[in-house]
């Protein structure tokens, strides 16, 4: 039985952040979402600037009869940035308030929960920073009954806001989603936004391959577009199959559309009836930062970012995960997006 | 070659700390009769910031929380009913000052007592909310 152990830093977050953006999910994380689409920048200590390269061309020009050139710029950059803030996780597990009254018998031995602490935990971990790295705003209101966690730090959603005020999402590029819109009982209207999104590009976006693409969605978009396509006869046929899982992805004019299962429940949480939201974007334009190197020492001068001990003063289990976290988006002009209207 | 000061470590070192002047200060009264707590915000906001929102939870060791917000500078929650959470160990309470200009304040006060301050507290500048 040990007494502690701790993950440092780096292992932490190869072994436990970084799997959760990754193709294949840890099982024991319990949760497989669009996370993967995610660009991790790994070092991110407080803030690091996003350079946008905005790429030159028609730089040629006509000779005259001078010995003197003019000089273009092929160049160009501005900086975006992103931001982490220091978040944890803590929780404590004692036998004593956790058996009480009729099931005092199992505090002898503890027949199942003790040792499946360290696995919700990283799924409890895991499902709170998909939340926030979509749905955060450290400006929202706290609300104690909401079982989502998502004002830690901002995520994808509230960059969608800044940006689309600031001017640089148009509002040509987005679709407002009406109240009470129902996906299941009206498959057209999920065709219409998912063709809409597509049709909303704009031109700089189009020279973009149909690979590069994605369009990640709630659940009941994606639903409610296979049973169009069934109901116009066209059978469900527009799909790419992957060729590491075999599994047919539904497409879009050859575009994945990629179904997101958290955003439904989260977003209906937030806005307190059924709501929805459907992005098309370049994948690898949501950007998550962490910072590999962060965490407590251990007292041998090493970082350590997860540590589990037993305290014998208040006999306890405790487990504790300490992160940076922060989103960027990339390249906000290549983004068309659909949103109900929410908090 | 020696050099007097050596900057290397310096050299990423955060590009933009643009909060110069701002000193969150939020000061709280615990009323173990009444079982309320009210926290009143003291921030030092220099001109040319603007007060977004003070967001305060109370936390009771055993993972109980309320809530409690601060609208203006200057404010305070009104007198937050602690009865809920359990009061027979240390309570806690976090703040978080936010800034219109992307500043950012996390401060905790920990096995509060009667009256005090939130200290401790974590300065950054929000790249969404700065946009």
């Amino acid at each position: 039985m040990f007494q502690r152990f701790t993950i440092d830093s780096l292992a932490f977050f190869e072994s436990i952040v970084y799997p959760s953006f990754a193709d294949q999910a840890v099982s024991a994380t319990g949760f497989n979402g669009t996370l993967n689409e995610f660009t991790v920048m790994r070092n991110v200590v407080s803030s690091r600037p996003i350079v946008n390269i905005r790429r030159a061309q028609n730089i040629m020009q006509r000779r005259d009869a001078s010995c003197d050139i003019v000089y273009k710029n092929l160049f160009g950059v501005d900086t975006r940035k992103i931001t982490v803030t220091e978040i944890y996780g803590a929780v404590k597990f004692c036998r004593n308030e956790f058996y009480q009254g009729c099931l005092k018998e199992f505090r002898a031995n503890d027949p199942l929960f003790g040792r499946k602490i360290v696995p919700y935990f990283r799924s409890a971990i895991n499902i709170d920073l998909t939340t926030n790295a979509y749905f955060g705003d450290v400006d929202r209101a706290d609300v104690v009954a909401h079982q989502f966690s998502t004002t830690l730090f901002d995520g994808i959603f509230k960059w969608l806001k800044v940006w689309t005020t600031a001017g640089v999402i148009p509002a040509g590029q987005t679709i407002a989603i009406a109240d009470g819109t129902d996906f299941t009982a009206n498959p057209t209207a999920a065709f219409n936004i998912i063709k809409g999104l597509y049709d909303k590009r704009p031109e700089l976006m189009k020279t973009y391959t149909d690979d590069q693409l994605a369009f990640y969605v709630s659940p009941e978009i994606a639903a409610g577009y296979s049973d169009y396509l069934v109901a116009t006869g066209a059978g469900n046929v527009d799909y790419i199959t992957d060729i590491a899982t075999g599994r047919q992805i539904p497409t879009y004019k050859r575009i994945r559309i990629l179904p997101e299962p958290l955003w439904t429940p989260v977003i209906t949480e937030l806005k307190g009836s059924a709501a929805y939201a459907a992005v098309l974007t370049i994948r690898g334009n949501f950007v998550f930062a962490t910072d590999d190197s962060y965490g407590e020492d251990d007292g041998t001068g090493n970082d350590v970012a997860f540590i589990v001990w037993y305290d014998y003063e208040h006999f306890t289990w405790k487990y504790v995960i300490f992160m940076r976290a922060g989103t960027a988006i990339a390249l906000p002009e290549y983004v068309v997006y659909a949103l109900s209207a929410w908090v | 070659m020696s050099q007097v000061i050596d900057n290397a470590n310096l050299i990423n070192m955060c590009r933009d700390c643009g909060l110069p002047g701002f000193i969150p200060k939020l000061s709280y009264v615990y009323n173990a009769g009444a079982k309320t707590i009210t926290v009143t915000d003291a921030s030092v906001i220099p001109a040319g910031m603007v007060l977004k929102k003070i967001k305060v939870q109370i936390h009771d060791f055993y993972g109980g929380t309320k809530i409690g917000a601060i609208a203006a500078a200057a404010g305070n929650t009104g007198a937050v009913d602690v009865s809920g959470l359990d009061l027979s160990k240390q309570l806690a309470i976090k703040g978080t000052v936010i800034l219109t200009n992307g500043g950012i304040a996390d401060g905790g006060a920990y096995g509060i007592g009667a009256a005090g301050d939130l200290g401790a507290w974590d300065i950054q500048k929000n790249a969404a909310n700065a946009v």
